[in-house]
């Protein structure tokens, strides 16, 4: 039977594995901090740092996002 | 009547709009490798076959529909007709994610060229850019810059020039759509950077690439910060600016070479109380100038240098991410650490620099530890110099401070009410700074500080004389007695903690001529420097504080950093009393 992949939030990723962003779950005024660093619905992180906050690479930049916020990006990992 | 014709660039934080603006304009703007520099616009004249043009510069915008408080000054900006040309500015690697703002610009209908910044950078990452394609599939000019080395900026410079002249029917329309929302404008962003860019070579896995990873790893991060602590603030500010600087232009040239020639001018002087003024030991030569030019601005400008070198380096971000959770114990986060670290150059800067913090309660908490704690460059860098001999009351000294800030931080923290932020940060990649860069930066810093920081000196030097005259120092002296002899303190350091109010460097600079003349025991000198360190602002950092906080909160902090500066002073003397530590 084949694994259907959930959406799970970004801080229960591995450290090195990468995931498309499923959705953001939070009110607007976070979801604009992760839009501006061009996290969206999507997109493709890879968690490159889980301490002391999470580090992503988002195509050819970081970024730095802290644990709260993390938990708020839903990802499926691939 | 013929409008004016002003060039804006706009573009994402970080893209080296300001470095642009300073190459194609006659005016300066602070440039620096962290996100979100300019807070304010930037003026200045572009010229172009002797015809002249305003060119402004943004703070870094991400989209049209603003989020923060710098991005409304963009939109507002653009929504005014005033715009006779638009100058977008991406970087180059990142050009999927910066073209969705080029959409939003090309619906606002007003002219707009493209640059693609930092090629060099993206040429280092393997990548190669059709530029020539981009022009066709936006259809308006596309200019390819790697302007921090100056390549491209020439063309550049063509390119807006003619486009400026250009009729309106003779401009190529740009391929303009209206999307429903962002996502749309993103997708196509994506599909059209995917059709430009290409990775034919592998990326080059540089030396910054590296260091990079090690600055943000937790462990070894600490141990990288541990060096630059060490090697930056401690040996370059403390022990080369603060020591070997200052003792050769305070030493050799202004104590054995320019004093005497004043004092041999001033010999024709008859008036006693220009002779007070100018001679007296807070007169004008002895304390005004001599600390300003001689003592405080070698220390500061070493700082500034040093700082400038964090900033350009994008070591700063880093730093940031590091200490997230150390700051979050304070009521802060992460992206405090440049008003705090900025506090150890000149607290006044500092406390400027909260107004990016997001709520007024992250603000408050760092401007009152700035206040507080947080020692200026021209404070800790004598408080170093006249504890370096004697590393017990050095430690004691700092382990104190630190304590009293991560305990008031605390406490803030969970008194004050009012939420946590979250962090959230770009990390820049790691760039090796260009000197011209750091020194025009430092040179603009030094500058400010100057204007906003030299009169006050003189200031001081002036209130001391009439304070003198009047006989009104010296009842402010006996009403100071008091407390000093609770902690231990010999009368003499009264004038100094007065001093200490109006320059904060001043007071630690009146306690080293103590300590020369050998007047206080390891102890009381412990004691003193920590209720120095700890003791009012300078009287510019707390007209700042009034102005940033207003002056209900203004006074409020004024009495707790009172309170805690003699607090503490008692506490430790008691303790140094009962533990024989020295």
């Amino acid at each position: 039977m084949r694994k259907i992949k959930t959406a799970v939030p970004l801080t229960d990723l591995k450290k090195g594995s990468t995931g498309t962003v499923k959705e953001i779950n939070a009110g607007w005024d976070r979801k604009r901090k992760l839009f501006t660093l061009g996290i969206f619905p999507g997109e493709q992180v890879t968690l490159v740092q889980k301490n002391p906050v999470l580090l992503l690479k988002l195509g050819y930049s970081f970024v730095a996002v802290d644990h709260s916020l993390g938990k708020t990006i839903k990802v499926i990992e691939i | 009547m013929q409008k004016e014709k002003t060039i804006f660039l706009v573009g994402r934080p970080n893209v080296g709009k300001s470095v642009i603006f300073n190459q194609i304009s006659d005016s300066y703007a602070v440039v620096s490798n962290y996100p979100g520099t300019t807070v304010d616009i930037s003026t200045g004249k572009f010229k172009y076959n002797k015809e002249t043009f305003t060119v402004k510069d943004t703070p870094g915008a991400y989209s049209l529909t603003p989020f923060s408080e710098e991005e409304k000054v963009t939109v507002t900006l653009l929504k005014e007709k005033g715009a006779a040309l638009v100058v977008q500015v991406v970087e180059a690697k990142n050009l999927d994610k910066m073209l969705s703002l080029t959409f939003q610009l090309m619906e606002t209908g007003h002219p707009l060229i493209l640059v693609v910044n930092m090629m060099d950078e993206a040429a280092k990452a393997g990548l190669v850019l059709d530029l020539k394609t981009l022009e066709e599939k936006l259809n308006i000019p596309v200019v390819g810059t790697a302007a921090a080395r100056g390549t491209g900026i020439n063309e550049l410079k063509k390119v807006i020039g003619r486009e400026l002249n250009a009729k309106k029917k003779d401009r190529k329309k740009s391929n303009s759509r209206s999307f429903t929302g962002e996502l749309e404008r993103q997708r196509e962003a994506k599909k059209i950077a995917k059709e430009v860019m290409s990775s034919p070579k592998r990326a080059e896995v540089s030396f910054a690439y590296k260091l990079s990873f090690l600055t943000m790893h937790p462990l070894w991060g600490l141990f990288f910060l541990g060096l630059v602590l060490y090697y930056g603030l401690y040996k370059f500010v403390g022990v080369f600016g603060a020591g070997v600087l200052v003792d050769f232009i305070d030493g050799n040239l202004y104590q054995e070479m320019f004093m005497p020639l004043l004092t041999r001018l001033g010999q024709g002087i008859t008036l006693p109380w220009l002779k007070q003024l100018l001679y007296a030991d807070y007169g004008l030569f002895n304390l005004g100038l001599r600390y300003s030019m001689a003592v405080v601005l070698p220390i500061v400008t070493s700082f500034f240098l040093f700082f400038s070198l964090l900033e350009d380096s994008g070591y700063l971000p880093r730093l940031a991410m590091l200490l997230d959770k150390l700051f979050k114990t304070f009521g802060l986060n992460g992206r405090s650490v440049i008003p705090l670290i900025l506090g150890l150059g000149c607290g006044t800067m500092a406390v400027m620099s909260t107004r990016t913090l997001e709520t007024s309660r992250e603000r408050f908490i760092a401007v009152l530890l700035l206040a507080l704690g947080i020692p200026c460059s021209a404070q800790l860098g004598l408080i170093l110099s006249i504890l370096a001999g004697q590393p017990r009351a050095l430690a004691v000294w700092g382990f104190s401070l630190v304590l009293i800030l991560a305990a008031v931080g605390f406490l803030c923290n969970k008194i004050l009410p009012g939420y946590h932020p979250e962090f959230y940060m770009e990390i820049p990649p790691l760039r090796l700074p260009h000197l011209t860069g750091l020194l025009k930066k430092t040179y603009a810093r030094i500058k400010w500080y100057m204007k906003e920081v030299f009169p006050l000196f003189l200031l001081v030097s002036i209130i001391m004389w009439v304070g003198n005259m009047s006989g009104v120092l010296d009842r402010v002296i006996l009403m100071l007695l008091p407390p000093l002899a609770a902690m231990g303190l010999p009368g003499e350091l009264a004038p100094i903690f007065i001093l200490g109010f109006f320059r904060r460097d001043y007071g630690a600079a009146g306690l080293y001529d103590l300590v020369k003349e050998g007047l206080l025991s390891g102890p009381q000198l412990v004691v003193a420097s920590l209720t120095l360190s700890l003791f009012l602002p300078c009287i510019a950092q707390f007209i700042m504080v009034v102005k940033e906080q207003g002056p209900v909160r203004g006074a409020l902090i004024l009495v707790s950093v009172i309170f805690t500066a003699f607090g503490a002073g008692y506490m430790v003397n008691r303790v140094l009393t009962i533990l024989p530590l020295l």
